[in-house]
């Protein structure tokens, strides 16, 4: 006899209350910077020429130097904005709530557009070079070279190696990582065998973002080549200002029922002048 | 007798290259220092596959 049962007879159960967005990216930013989040335009860290002391046989002379103070800001220029509408009859009919579904995920896109903004800011202005041997961190061979030759840049700073180093990669080059945390050392390998990637290699805190993160194009008042580019950092030096995070508003407007959202946030980063150096754009061969 | 006919060629621009050429005189204006390293190292010779 052939299967006459309708779909309003069957049980239905959703799988939770709230509806499935794409995949949620990982944001780093908070993690490796120093973070202000009060309402303020700008920043200002003025900072003063170098000097050197002289050592010289006693004679009681000296030069006086001069010293001259440069103004240094942090502006907040930039916004990040997304917003969308849900009519009423939508918000009315559904087994959801469409709209604190919908600002949720609004506020998450605001975070991950900050986040990118803020790594390609750091990566396009670090005055630290160095370029990894061919096959960059897919090749397994070339990851304690590539982290030795990064530590290198920055010690010898107080805030050098001892500061907490990081080091942000893309998922791509997750390959040549766990290839040689597999591999490397006894204990450490053994551990990486047991509990997978490894968030700290050689004394550095990796940070793992999605392919494509890096990018050449413009972002806002940004214009970033940084595609086929990594960014190795002393944490907690570069600032990063986002006023009051990201905020939303829920409102009516003329012509359409129900509510149009919008979430957004401000965003300003800044490495001060004698950081730099300590910020190394790693081109990958 | 026949009149020749002059072959008019006309150039089409490749509106992908014109806006890699203004993404780098932007990039140049903001960020000179970093632009002369790339462009030493010829990182701008090839526009990026990602770019669009």
């Amino acid at each position: 006899m052939a299967n006459t049962l309708s779909t309003y007879s069957l049980r239905h159960k959703y799988f939770s209350t709230n509806l499935a967005f794409a995949l949620k990216k990982a944001l780093i930013s908070d993690a490796i910077c120093n973070v202000d989040r009060s309402e303020l335009k700008t920043i200002e860290n003025p900072y003063v020429t170098e000097v050197v002391a002289a050592i010289q046989a006693v004679a009681g002379t000296y030069t006086p130097a001069v010293r001259t103070v440069t103004d240094d800001a942090l502006s907040v220029d930039d916004e990040v904005v997304v917003s969308t509408h849900v009519f009423d009859f939508e918000n009315r009919t559904a087994n959801f709530n469409l709209t604190a579904n919908f600002l949720e995920d609004l506020m998450y896109q605001v975070g991950f557009k900050t986040d990118q903004f803020v790594l390609n800011k750091i990566l396009d202005v670090a005055t630290g070079a160095y370029t990894t041997p061919a096959g960059g961190f897919t090749t397994a061979a070339n990851i304690p070279v590539i982290c030795a030759n990064l530590l290198s840049k920055v010690a010898g700073f107080q805030s050098g190696i001892a500061s907490n180093p990081f080091l942000v990669i893309e998922s791509t080059d997750v390959v040549g990582f766990a290839q040689a945390q597999v591999s490397s050392g006894f204990a450490y390998a053994d551990a990486a065998l047991n509990n997978g990637f490894m968030g700290n290699y050689m004394g550095i805190k990796i940070y793992v973002i999605r392919t494509g993160t890096f990018v050449t194009t413009t972002l806002g008042t940004l214009t970033a080549t940084n595609s086929g580019h990594r960014l190795f950092g002393i944490s907690k030096l570069a600032m990063f200002a986002s006023p009051r995070g990201v905020q939303y508003e829920e409102k009516m407007v003329t012509g359409k029922t129900g509510r149009e959202i919008v979430a957004y946030g401000y965003v300003g980063a800044k490495v001060w002048n004698f950081h730099l150096p300590l910020f190394v754009d790693i081109t990958l061969a | 007798m026949a009149k020749e006919k002059e072959e008019v060629k006309v150039e089409k621009s490749d509106p992908r290259a014109e806006r890699w050429e203004a993404f780098l005189e932007t990039y140049k204006k903001q960020n000179p220092d970093k632009y002369a390293v790339k462009d030493a190292k010829g990182d701008f010779k090839k526009i990026p596959e990602g770019f669009l």
